[in-house]
């Protein structure tokens, strides 16, 4: 089973990601509003294979999450993949300067979402 | 063939028609105003996600200005509201 917090402020994402997500029988995905929110999620013991982290969120940002997500002791390995409608090679290569494993494009094929994190997580071991 | 998508995506034409509204006030008002920036950068990444690519693109083409610290033209906000008017229109 291939456990996924997807963080996304935007309800209409949030919805879409893990309905598409769930179609997966061999995935389980829980969802968070808010960086804090995911942070909540973790801090409680639920223990993700990956974080799907939107970037621009307001209050706590996807690279702010990632740090305090970082300080908690049980996540400082915790796959994390950006997600981000900033294409641009450099905002990229930025964001997994900061410690992602991949960054994935918005928008994205809901249908073969599952398949892409697999593949990255495939490809970060 | 059942689109598992169907339902969201119907909910989605609503939030286009709603953002439609929302984006002539605003660019009426401010055109570089935060809420008018967080709105054009949340369709550009949703909208491609349920379908509305060309949509998503016109998005894209404004936030890249809001990025690079500009105004967007008026051609580029009046794109950007067709796009919004036909995806709120789409069957």
């Amino acid at each position: 089973m291939l456990k996924i917090l997807h963080v996304d402020d935007e309800p209409d994402i949030r919805e879409v990601a893990a309905m598409a997500l769930g179609i997966d029988p061999d995935v389980e995905v829980r969802s968070a509003a808010s960086g804090a929110e995911a942070l909540a999620v973790l801090e409680e013991g639920w223990r993700p294979d990956v974080v799907l982290l939107d970037v621009m969120m307001p209050a706590l940002d996807g690279p702010g999450t990632l740090k305090r997500l970082r300080q908690l002791p049980d996540h400082r390995d915790t796959p994390v993949i950006f997600m981000t409608a900033r294409a641009q090679a450099q905002e990229q290569s930025r964001f997994l300067g900061l410690g992602a494993i991949a960054v994935i494009v918005k928008p994205f094929d809901p249908m073969t979402l599952a398949g892409q994190v697999r593949d990255h997580l495939s490809g970060a071991r | 063939m059942n689109d598992p998508l169907a339902p969201l995506r119907a909910k989605f034409r609503i939030r286009a028609a709603n953002d439609l509204a929302r984006l002539r006030v605003l660019a009426a008002d401010d055109p570089k105003s935060d809420e008018l920036r967080t709105l054009v950068h949340n369709m550009a990444g949703a909208a491609g996600t349920f379908g509305y690519a060309d949509l998503s693109e016109a998005a894209k083409d404004v936030d890249d200005r809001y990025f690079a610290g500009e105004a967007p033209e008026p051609g580029e906000l009046a794109l950007l509201e067709l796009r919004l008017a036909e995806a709120a229109q789409a069957g």
